[in-house]
């Protein structure tokens, strides 16, 4: 028998789609490579980086703020027109794990500058050491509850309510008015281990309750659960997709619907017991290699048009007054609010709480 | 050489540890009621979702094989394909759908077993169909002109010959169940707590480091007694299908489908609503070209990176300490991997590139779950005939290009598009490695934790469209070159 030796017909289209991803690869890698400068000397800590005549500012933040959708790459893009200079945003996925980044890179950390920072975490950032950084008397929001604090400059803020569409289910107006049988298996939640709003909630409810009601509140409260995600976009998804009626989301959230996809439906209950606040900071690392810049920046961030483009992309609300004015932003409800110092002093007991939690 | 490349992947494998341990000085293990408690709820999950996973998908690689030979093979190869979509997806989109057609749906430990069971059926029957076929082609045909029954075939044949196989499967699946992060959270009620929350809630809570190390070398360990618990067998392969059809169950091949039926017309069937808020996005629509380019290069680089460490596995299997670390090791998960990654590079003078770092991370992730699902069982399928050939005086290398590789290059190529296809929708690793939005897949995570869910859902399909042209060059490539090589 003659076994003929046939040329694959698909060898050219083998050869065709290596070549391609060869291609692709080289000219991403270059990409890459073109956002640092040709004449880029390895940085020494602390001392000066210069390239060529023009400084990189390095600014670690999470994935929301960087993507090209967040407020980071316009607020890059008029900054870089202000200094002639470069500014690369890192990413470092979730806003949680910021402070541990910074924790385990010590002093071989290139940031310059870090910006999403909550106030829950400032007492686990305090381990690391922060460069003061002088503000030139911004115009705080009245509204605003917390001005700048230390070393941490806040840049946005929202109150956090649970969000509701208007037609599906009458809102609540209190914690207690949740555990109502027309919310039975309604409300979406997120886990306070691995979710800084699923935190806030639980610690609201300590602050609302007191530590042992807070828990027995928690444990009647499992009926009107849903289900309760590991991350906000996750138990915000499940609500998006109308498997749940309610959600805890931030006050401003239902602007995004507004705003984006034209549906008022969308609206925030408001608990005249008060509410829990985040507020984002940005901070310098006393570690940092262009510490001018970087002050130049977080000054930056707290410009009234940079404000009012953190507000539109991040949908929070600005920390400098007059900003919201003939904007969606105005029309939001406006939320008493909790008495933060005994939720600030009640997160310092998180590691309790959560064990407590676990144990639900 | 065979020693110096198994130590070496050992050591590229451990890297993650050793790094980590290097960084933080240590670990420690918080033997605490919470940490027993995670642990009991994560081993229970974990073994009720393997046996669910396990049946099902047995049952669906019955029904693949009764249409393997009747359907035209670019149809059935489509259906192969299309069984893998619920493992690749973001875990949200498989609950969404699971909550969409069940309702009311069972939150706890049967919602948990559900989900996993979901994600995991096409993959276990496509693994279980390849066992039949390269494993039992020649028993069944002698069976059957013995007289055997059925159940005799299944009992004797099936569960008596591939028990270790089929175990093997499931210590794979266990590996994944266990290391199981958002869907206990998502669907496990209140409180729910496996091990690898434990973890991240250690780190990103208190930044207990060490403690979270130790957490993660107890997964390692569970998973190697477990290991341990699997019997060496030698089992022959024999590649014939000509009467496997004589397992095959008529209705089985609709099981396997059902997931991803499941998903496809479930919530990511919504794609109106996004697709008009996409071409809106100018933004986005300028960088998309851009990330689809990206996760190619991350999904072919992961698929090629594979493709030379299973070689390497095959080219020194037959050394004892390689196969038992490699049926009990699981990397620790993405956080620490990737924080692993990070530091390791940042006393780099020079800065690898990103892509590097996230197809790195990302193999080291998959490979030992690849050579637990189908590696490990089939070049143990060889090692009679490797046996034989050294005997004969063949060399190590002869042995490798000459009787190895012909017959497993098939199978590598097949398990390289696997990995490549997952590499394809990454986010969890990539997020922490990658500082920016590189693929589809962080694209993706971006989009939906900014209230962006029907744009996400948009992108799934071209990032599904990705994964699955990935897959298919590289098994198209495998079967190109045994073909070549059997000529």
């Amino acid at each position: 028998m003659v076994v003929m030796q046939k040329r694959s017909p698909h060898r050219s289209q083998w050869i065709a789609i290596v070549l391609a991803v060869m291609i692709g690869g080289t000219y991403l890698a270059k990409k890459q490579r073109s956002a640092v400068p040709k004449d880029a000397k390895v940085q020494q800590p602390g001392g000066p980086t210069p390239h060529g005549d023009r400084h990189k500012l390095v600014a670690y933040s999470y994935s929301s703020f960087v993507s090209s959708w967040g407020p980071g790459p316009k607020i890059v893009e008029e900054f870089t027109k202000e200094c002639q200079c470069e500014v690369e945003l890192v990413d470092v996925g979730d806003a949680g794990l910021l402070i541990q980044r910074l924790l385990l890179e010590k002093e071989r950390s290139r940031a310059d500058v870090v910006i999403g920072l909550d106030q829950l975490s400032l007492f686990q950032a305090e381990q690391i050491s922060w460069r003061d950084v002088a503000l030139r008397d911004p115009h705080w929001d009245s509204a605003f509850p917390y001005p700048k604090d230390g070393p941490f400059v806040p840049f946005d803020w929202s109150a956090l309510a649970f969000v509701f569409r208007q037609g599906e289910v009458s809102p609540p107006t209190s914690l207690d008015d949740l555990l109502d049988s027309r919310f039975e298996k309604r409300i979406t939640l997120q886990d306070p281990r691995t979710s800084t709003p699923g935190l806030q909630f639980l610690l609201w409810v300590m602050v609302d309750k007191g530590v042992d009601k807070g828990f027995s509140y928690l444990k009647s409260l499992k009926k009107s659960i849903h289900s309760v995600s590991s991350s906000w976009s996750s138990s915000y998804g499940l609500f998006q997709k109308g498997q749940a009626q309610l959600t805890f989301s931030y006050l401003t959230s239902p602007v995004y619907h507004w705003m984006e996809e034209n549906k008022r439906e969308y609206q925030a209950a408001i608990f005249s017991s008060g509410h829990p606040v985040q507020v984002e900071y940005s901070a310098i690392p006393k570690g940092c290699h262009e510490c001018e810049l970087g002050e130049k920046f977080v000054r930056f961030l707290l410009d009234p048009k940079i404000q009012k483009l953190i507000m539109n992309h991040n949908y929070m609300l600005p920390v400098i007054r007059g900003i919201t004015q003939e904007s969606e932003f105005a029309k939001i409800s406006k939320a008493p609010l909790i008495d933060l110092k005994k939720m600030e002093d009640l997160s310092k007991r998180r590691e309790e709480f959560l064990k407590r939690w676990a144990n639900l | 050489m065979r020693i110096c490349l198994a130590l070496l992947l050992i050591l590229l494998l451990l890297s993650p540890f050793l790094i980590l341990i290097r960084e933080i000085g240590g670990w420690a293990f918080p033997l605490t009621r919470e940490a027993l408690l995670a642990l009991r709820f994560t081993f229970l999950q974990s073994v009720l979702s393997v046996l669910f996973s396990l049946t099902l998908g047995f049952l669906g690689a019955q029904g693949l094989l009764s249409v393997k030979d009747r359907w035209n093979p670019r149809t059935y190869k489509l259906l192969e394909m299309s069984l893998l979509v619920p493992n690749v997806l973001p875990t949200l989109f498989v609950i969404l759908a699971s909550l969409q057609w069940i309702r009311p749906f069972p939150f706890g430990m049967v919602g948990v077993v559900f989900v996993h069971s979901i994600m995991n059926i096409g993959l276990v029957a496509l693994m279980v169909v390849r066992l039949f076929e390269g494993k039992l082609g020649g028993m069944v045909e002698l069976a059957w002109i013995e007289g055997a029954t059925r159940w005799q075939l299944l009992r004797h044949g099936v569960f008596g010959y591939l028990k270790q196989d089929l175990g093997w499967i499931g210590l794979f699946l266990f590996a994944i169940c266990f290391s199981s992060f958002a869907v206990p959270l998502m669907v496990g009620g209140m409180g729910a707590t496996t091990l690898e929350v434990l973890i991240y809630q250690k780190i990103r809570v208190s930044g207990g480091w060490s403690e979270a190390l130790g957490l993660s070398a107890f997964q390692v360990a569970t998973l190697f007694s477990l290991s341990l618990l699997l019997m060496r067998q030698k089992s022959v392969r024999v590649e014939r299908r000509s009467n496997l059809c004589l397992l095959s169950l008529p209705w089985g091949w609709l099981l396997a489908l059902l997931p991803t039926l499941f998903v496809l017309l479930g919530p990511i069937s919504e794609v109106r609503l996004g697709w008009s808020q996409l071409m809106r996005a100018s933004t986005l629509l300028s960088q998309l070209p851009q990330s689809i380019l990206g996760t190619v290069v991350v999904s072919m680089g992961v698929g090629l990176l594979t493709l030379v460490l299973l070689l390497v596995i095959a080219y020194s299997f037959s050394l004892s300490f390689l196969r038992r670390f490699l049926m009990g090791y699981a990397v620790p998960s993405s956080v620490l991997t990737g924080f692993a990654l990070l530091l390791a590079t940042l006393e780099w003078e020079v800065e690898p590139s990103v892509y590097f770092k996230m197809i790195l991370g990302i193999v080291l992730i998959t490979l030992p779950s690849l050579y637990r699902m189908n590696w490990g069982s089939l070049l143990e399928g060889l090692s009679r005939q490797i046996e034989t050939a050294r005997v004969l005086g063949a060399s190590w290398w002869r042995l490798f290009l000459e009787i190895l590789l012909p017959q497993v290059l098939l199978e590598a190529s097949f398990l390289a598009g696997l990995s490549a296809f997952w590499a394809s929708g990454d986010f969890a690793l990539s997020s922490i490695v990658a500082g920016q939005d590189l693929t589809l897949g962080l694209v993706v995570q971006g989009l939906m934790g900014s209230y962006r869910l029907e744009m996400a859902t948009v992108l799934i399909w071209v990032m599904l469209g990705c994964g699955l042209s990935t897959f298919f060059f590289f098994w198209g490539l495998g079967y190109v070159a045994s073909r070549k090589y059997s000529s």
